[in-house]
């Protein structure tokens, strides 16, 4: 439990996927703009984190590495990744239409978003079990949900702001981020004593 | 004809280009796999040159009946073997890497993976405790803690130790084993001779030549997160009194440099002269491992009795007609009058001199002395 | 001539990293040191370079549904076998780029050269512009890393300058000091050519050059 526990806190703060990771900066950046759609993109991430951990979890361990077809990890992972997308998106248009509506549009943006490959590489990598890839993937979802909330309200003041001409726009959106990131910094060596 | 130019057409495209690049990537894992695994050797092995320098072409070896041995290999040209071992640390199990050479000396340590608390623990994987590993053979004379990391350094060389019985096994040697600080000799320096006796609720006890009795109590770990319990070692002499005071195994890590000075004998040495812990100060920032100790000491006199006998001293009372009364203990004879009072002191042995007891010795002979008057008139 | 602008632009009019903003992941996560940046410039060149070019070859063949798939699949086999070809003769640059590498199949950089260039171009034309751009991309990831290395680390390319290597702002070699090292250099390519470089200037899909391949399903997603 204390070991999940790390798991979990370890992927929200310490290793941040967003902040101190760069994974997923594009959408980071591009969706962070207002508050109900940094929220909408990522339940869908989290959503499309968990269901993609326990796909390739069990494909890697059960099929890949027994056949000694490793290196085939890359292909196969995006492209179970790509078919889960398309299949979660047809599911919930046909049964769910309320979640459709709240997550459907930020689906399709999901299959390049790197926080989704990278967490199901590093589960890999890391050699996590199946229920500690479920956990880190969950950590890091709700860390890419926390970085996001925070930053869509940090860029509602930086959009207003007046900062020289040429740092409007993207470089004062980026030096923002590097603040923030700097925060996140402070939580090194937090969690490994939170469950002492 | 719609239905298959809609669906048939790219999913058939789908996956010819999947095959296509499945193939092709079959064909280059064929011909990068001996190199990526050579490559793969080669790092491996540069890691191990490291603690054995001049040793190549390391081949896996297992080692059978050794714990705590994570790996082992063996130089193909006969430079020795590297062994990874492990113990459990401050923050988990940490794992060393050792090469032994083949004249059974260190070549070099390496910290493996660890979770030890960084700029503490950590110290041991820094070159200034891990060089003084170098060319020691299995007794790992010499070596000392990193001070404050007690708990860290003592894991790293449980590891080494494991490492070299497994290099004795492999290399079919007798490995002799480091000498475990005798905490007996800490408590009774003077005596040698140590034999076991049997004492029940203690977890050892030794009869330390004529001096009096060691007697080994395992105490619950004082500070609320050992680990463990630990280990005090408490010395009676004959007359019952606290002899010395060491602790030998224990969990208590130090947070706080205190923990660590309550642990050693400038702290214990206070117990000297002592027949029950209660008149010993605990050290503030680090009470809780004092009140461990002290209840580890307690239990030990409690015991004590069962080795030593009734310590209460033996008084040679001759009470005279008039009530007056003259007592000879140890070296000092005791003159008390008929009202109960002393009357002098003298040295037992008419030749010698009373300057040449010990003042408190005199002063203990008056107490029991008149203890002893007391008793006889009650009576 | 024509050939030639093909291949200059994506060094310079539309660099991906530094004026279309694209790839800012890896842009971010792998130039804490130059050769790391250059490493991965390099891997995402040979990628961008062969997938264009098989993209281009089979942009007939290949039905428009299906499209993005295919192109997946293609960039990710062409990114396994740079995988395997670093792990067999550049271990150590393997080991520093780690998950980067494989995120390259997510890379906006590739994706969007497929779905904008390669699937409407000759397959010669696919190829300058394919150099080019990763030409671009290496540029910027090479001056993103030695920024951060030298004033993060007080070294380029791991050889210590004098005066710096005694002093380094270490938090430039780290996560925060990637954020603001990019911002920083956009911000000074608007100020030299007074904002008319940097081709986007704020971060939403719009501007986003693959916008096209998802705009369907994004309408009133990112814009609202």
């Amino acid at each position: 439990m204390k070991e999940m526990l790390i798991i979990l806190f370890t992927a929200i703060l310490v290793e941040n996927y967003v902040l101190m990771k760069f994974l997923a900066i594009c959408s980071f950046l591009g969706v962070s703009k207002k508050l109900d759609a940094a929220v909408g993109m990522s339940a869908a991430v989290i959503f499309v984190m968990l269901m993609a951990t326990a796909a390739t979890w069990p494909i890697f361990h059960y099929i890949l590495d027994p056949l000694k077809l490793g290196y085939m990890q890359t292909v196969i992972f995006i492209l179970v990744i790509a078919a889960l997308v398309q299949l979660v998106e047809m599911i919930l248009k046909k049964f769910m239409p309320p979640l459709y509506r709240a997550l459907g549009v930020f689906l399709p943006l999901i299959t390049t978003n790197c926080a989704i490959l990278g967490v199901v590489v590093l589960n890999i990598t890391k050699s996590y079990t199946f229920a500690q890839s479920m956990v880190n993937s969950l950590g890091a979802g709700l860390g890419y949900l926390l970085a996001m909330v925070l930053f869509s309200g940090v860029r509602s003041r930086v959009d207003t702001a007046d900062v020289p001409e040429c740092f409007k726009g993207i470089p004062i959106t980026l030096v923002a981020a590097s603040i923030m990131s700097v925060s996140f910094m402070g939580f090194t060596g937090l969690v490994e004593n939170m469950f002492k | 004809m719609k239905a298959v130019k809609e669906f048939v057409v790219p999913a058939a495209v789908l996956t010819a280009i999947c095959l296509v690049v499945s193939a092709a990537l079959a064909g280059t894992y064929q011909l990068t796999e001996p190199v990526i695994e050579a490559a793969k050797r080669a790092e491996a092995d540069a890691s191990r040159v490291v603690v054995l320098p001049g040793g190549a072409d390391f081949k896996e070896v297992t080692v059978s009946g050794v714990e705590n041995i994570v790996e082992a290999y063996e130089a193909g040209n006969g430079a020795g073997y590297v062994i990874t071992g492990k113990a459990k640390g401050y923050g988990g199990d940490l794992q060393v890497m050792a090469g032994i050479d083949k004249d059974g000396k260190i070549a070099g340590v390496k910290l493996m993976d660890n979770n030890e608390t960084q700029g503490i623990g950590s110290k041991t994987g820094e070159d200034a405790y891990t060089s003084q590993y170098k060319g020691k053979d299995s007794t790992l004379e010499g070596v000392t803690a990193v001070s404050g990391a007690t708990i860290s350094s003592k894991a790293f060389q449980s590891a080494v130790t494991s490492i070299f019985q497994a290099y004795g096994s492999l290399a079919g040697v007798e490995v002799a084993a480091p000498e475990a600080e005798d905490y007996k000799t800490v408590v009774f320096p003077d005596v040698t001779e140590f034999t076991e006796v049997a004492l029940d609720g203690a977890k050892a006890a030794y009869k330390a030549g004529d001096a009096g009795y060691v007697i080994v109590i395992e105490a619950a770990g004082g500070w609320e997160h050992a680990a463990g319990p630990m280990e005090i070692y408490v010395g009676v002499a004959n007359n019952g009194k606290i002899a010395g005071v060491a602790v030998g195994e224990n969990h208590e890590a130090p947070p706080s440099p205190e923990t660590a000075v309550v642990l050693k004998q400038d702290y214990l040495s206070s117990y000297i002269g002592k027949t029950s812990p209660d008149d010993v100060d605990n050290v503030s920032g680090a009470t809780q491992t004092s009140r461990g100790i002290k209840k580890g000491v307690r239990t030990a006199m409690e015991l004590a009795p069962a080795l030593i006998g009734d310590t209460t001293p033996q008084v040679d009372l001759t009470v005279a007609e008039d009530g007056s009364a003259s007592a000879v203990i140890g070296a000092v004879r005791v003159e008390i009058d008929a009202t109960g009072k002393v009357a002098g002191v003298f040295a037992a042995d008419e030749t010698a001199d009373l300057a040449s007891v010990a003042p408190e010795e005199v002063k203990e002979a008056m107490d029991n002395a008149l203890a002893a008057y007391n008793a006889s008139k009650g009576a | 001539m024509n050939k030639l602008k093909i291949l200059v632009n994506g060094i310079i009019k539309e660099n991906p990293v530094l004026v279309l903003v694209l790839g800012t992941c890896p842009a971010l996560a792998v130039t804490n040191s130059t050769i790391n940046g250059v490493g991965m410039g390099l891997a995402a060149t040979f990628v961008l370079i062969c997938s264009n070019v098989v993209i281009s070859l089979l942009k007939k063949v290949i039905p428009d549904k299906v499209r993005i798939p295919c192109y997946i699949v293609v960039i990710a086999g062409f990114v396994t076998v740079v995988q395997l070809m670093m792990q067999a003769y550049m271990k150590s640059l393997y080991d520093a780029l780690g998950i980067f590498l494989s995120l390259i199949v997510v890379n906006c950089v590739i994706l969007g050269r497929a779905e904008m260039f390669a699937n409407k171009n000759s397959v010669f034309d696919s190829f300058l512009d394919g150099v080019g751009m990763g030409i671009g991309f290496t540029l910027a990831l090479f001056l993103m890393g030695a920024l951060r290395e030298i004033f993060g680390a007080g070294t380029f390319c791991n050889i210590p300058i004098p005066g710096l290597s005694s002093q380094p702002i270490a938090i430039l070699a780290q996560a925060p000091g990637g954020f603001f090292v990019y911002g920083f250099i956009i911000a000074m390519l608007n100020k030299v050519s007074h904002g008319k470089a940097v081709k986007r200037k704020t971060f939403d899909c719009e501007s986003c050059p693959s916008h096209a391949g998802c705009s369907g399903a994004l309408k009133g997603g990112c814009g609202r």
